[in-house]
């Protein structure tokens, strides 16, 4: 297929899962009825408040002290989602509709990052059309559907971690590419992954431990170390600005180093407190080990049983980089999910587990063809249009596991959002 | 010439800017930039991550976009954010007329782990400072009037939703929690958020009825027609920890 029909593939398939929960109830809406708030006629989760204030800060002219009173500063939660609320901003001034403009914004977002997971599996020996597997259920995940229609720009940010997997990945494995010029280029590439999201806490590890196993470390070592410290830099750089002009980048209770601190008992993050935690460092260590059975049933659940199943299943027959990947970022994404337990979270490793899940697809394709046609030649026309046929089954159930609610049955919403769900 | 500007920042139909406006034009635009630059550098530096064409194509219509933040702000309605609308079919807000009149809502009894109180939470569609107040009953025990949330513990959390704090050993044996609420002064202004529908809760369409004072309605009623339909009213239970 090619990358043109892969794209519009995603397109429509993404349209399919967006469009009934744009217009319909979405998944916040169907979980957490109470938390909903009104813009434009369209029901919206209430932390779309701090989006659209963004967004305002961007579109209108109204004056700053109208937009961060004293006691609403900019905040981390808007400094990390900057490019996905540009974004939002600009389709807003061209659609003159704060909710259609965050809609597009994460429309936009959803497709590039499930086109990116297709090129990043392709790029690291997964076959094409295993690859595009993948991007069918990084297209129909949850991590797109459970926030549409909610106008917190989180299916923009939850789906960009391909992206600029994809554009780091390009940059370490180029040959004869300068190490200066590719430190350089992976720390613009964290910057925008820290105002995408937070995934730089994610890549830069996850790339760390990679280069570990993979050759010619040295020099891909070196631009990963540049790549950091220019990313540090640029940081400072963009706080100092928006510092400068009266956007001063507060602590959002949401602020993934609040939360670590917040878990860890360091309620205000001085040294004092600091010590105090590492003290306790022992019985943290056990109390973390100790939740480690229920993250991974959390994890399950993020993804759907049967999907976990099927990356199981196709684990042993992906190439030794997609296992390595795939181990790699599920051992972040435990860590991560034992100290904030949520879907979202725990589904860090999502573009692998999907790889895994998309060569799992093929396995059973490959039995039930032959399961059905005992008596045909393995590579016989036949058998592989019953494999065919028996993979878009089993590509068809995935989806509609964690899609049921398009029909009206809503118990996976309810159990996704089980973080947060208060029962009603 | 001297100019004095005036309170509303306009003389002589020129539009002057204060200081502090000044200094949101300059955020606003570094605002812009700061995206526009990190998203523009993420394109050029993308390498073979991106074809050429494309590269050029996204970084085109980056820029055009920006064009469009930059110049055309003007005709963009900046919308309210509300917590309902009483035209709205979606979610709306209903007030007790009278004091016979009850709203019930059963929520499925919530897992509290080790806290001793629970709180029955109700959402109000704006701030309410009146004279009025809601009272809760709980598997048919009064439990007294609610308070803005944060009250009972000494914590100022706004006054657009109610709480009532109780020991959670009122729920005990319970699978099902019905909470009754009554309005013994009649006030237009305090207002209980519903939500017009009832998917995702646990007993459906038999979440939430309406008592006009002689019999129970399954639902509640809408604002706009009083017709009563299915819904959810913003009420629910959790623990206090």
């Amino acid at each position: 297929m090619s990358t043109r029909g892969v794209g519009a593939l995603l397109m429509v398939l993404i349209a399919l899962m967006a469009i009934p929960r744009i217009i319909g109830p979405s998944w916040r809406v169907i979980a957490m009825p109470n938390q909903m708030r009104l813009i434009e006629g369209r029901l919206v989760q209430w932390e779309s408040e701090t989006m659209f204030r963004a967004m305002k800060a961007m579109v209108t002219d109204l004056p700053l002290a109208e937009i961060y009173p004293p006691t609403f500063a900019f905040s981390t939660d808007e400094y990390r989602a900057i490019l996905p609320i540009f974004t939002a901003a600009v389709f807003t001034n061209v659609l003159g509709s704060f909710f259609w403009g965050s809609m597009l914004a994460d429309l936009l977002w959803w497709w590039t990052g499930a086109m990116a997971t297709v090129a990043l599996l392709s790029r690291i020996g997964i076959h094409r059309g295993v690859a595009v597997i993948a991007g069918v259920f990084a297209a129909t995940s949850p991590l797109g559907v459970a926030y549409v229609g909610s106008g917190n720009l989180h299916a923009a940010s939850s789906l960009c971690l391909p992206i600029y997997s994809l554009l780091i990945w390009d940059v370490l494995v180029a040959k004869g590419r300068n190490p200066v010029s590719g430190g350089i280029r992976i720390g613009v590439f964290l910057l925008a992954a820290s105002l995408t999201y937070t995934y730089q806490w994610v890549l830069i590890p996850a790339f760390g431990l990679w280069l570990a196993v993979g050759h010619r470390c040295m020099s891909r070592a070196f631009a990963l170390l540049l790549g950091v410290t220019v990313f540090g830099g640029l940081t400072f750089v963009v706080r100092q600005i928006l510092g400068f002009v009266g956007l001063t980048v507060t602590a959002h209770i949401n602020d993934p180093l609040v939360v670590l601190f917040g878990r860890a008992g360091i309620e205000d993050g001085s040294s004092a407190r600091v010590g105090v935690a590492l003290a306790t460092a022992v019985e943290l260590v056990k109390h973390w080990a100790g939740q480690v059975p229920s993250v991974l049933v959390d994890t399950m659940w993020s993804y759907h049983p049967l999907m976990i199943a099927l990356a199981v299943l196709g684990f042993a027959s992906g190439s030794w980089q997609l296992r390595c990947w795939v181990v790699i970022t599920s051992l972040i994404a435990l860590a991560q999910g034992l100290i904030y337990s949520v879907p979202w979270v725990t589904m860090t490793a999502f573009p692998f587990v999907y790889g895994c899940a998309a060569h799992g697809v093929t396995a059973v394709a490959r039995w039930g063809s032959r399961g059905w046609l005992t008596g045909e030649a393995p590579g016989s026309p036949l058998v592989r249009k019953a494999g065919s046929a028996v993979a878009v089954g089993v590509i068809i159930v995935m989806i509609l596991a964690t899609n049921l609610d398009l029909f009206g049955i809503d118990w996976y919403v309810v159990k996704w959002w089980g973080f947060w769900y208060v029962p009603h | 010439m001297h100019f004095r500007r005036s309170d509303d920042g306009w003389i002589k139909g020129i539009r002057l800017y204060s200081r502090r406006e000044v200094n949101f034009i300059v955020a606003r635009v570094v605002l812009a930039c700061v995206s526009l630059v990190v998203i523009g550098c993420t394109l050029f530096l993308g390498g073979r991550t991106l074809r050429f064409a494309t590269r050029t194509t996204l970084v085109s219509v980056t820029i055009v976009a920006s064009m469009c933040l930059a110049f055309m702000r003007d005709w963009v309605e900046v919308p309210a954010i509300s917590k309902s609308d009483a035209i709205s079919d979606q979610i709306w807000s209903i007030t007790l007329q009278n004091p016979s009149q009850v709203v019930r809502r059963v929520v499925p009894r919530p897992n509290i782990g080790l806290a001793a109180t629970v709180r029955i939470r109700v959402s109000l569609e704006v701030d309410y400072h009146g004279p009025s107040f809601l009272t809760a009953t709980v598997r048919g025990d009064d439990f007294g009037r609610m308070f803005p949330a944060g009250a009972q513990r000494g914590l100022s959390l706004g006054h657009d939703s109610l709480e009532l704090i109780f020991d959670s050993s009122a729920l005990d044996g319970l699978d099902f929690v019905e909470i009754d609420l009554r309005q013994p002064v009649p006030d237009p202004a305090l207002r209980i958020v519903v939500v017009g529908q009832s998917r995702g809760a646990e007993l459906g369409e038999n979440s939430a009825f309406f008592g006009d004072g002689f019999r129970w309605l399954r639902g509640v009623p809408v604002a706009r027609t009083g017709m009563i339909v299915s819904g959810l009213p913003q009420i629910w239970l959790d623990g206090v920890y």
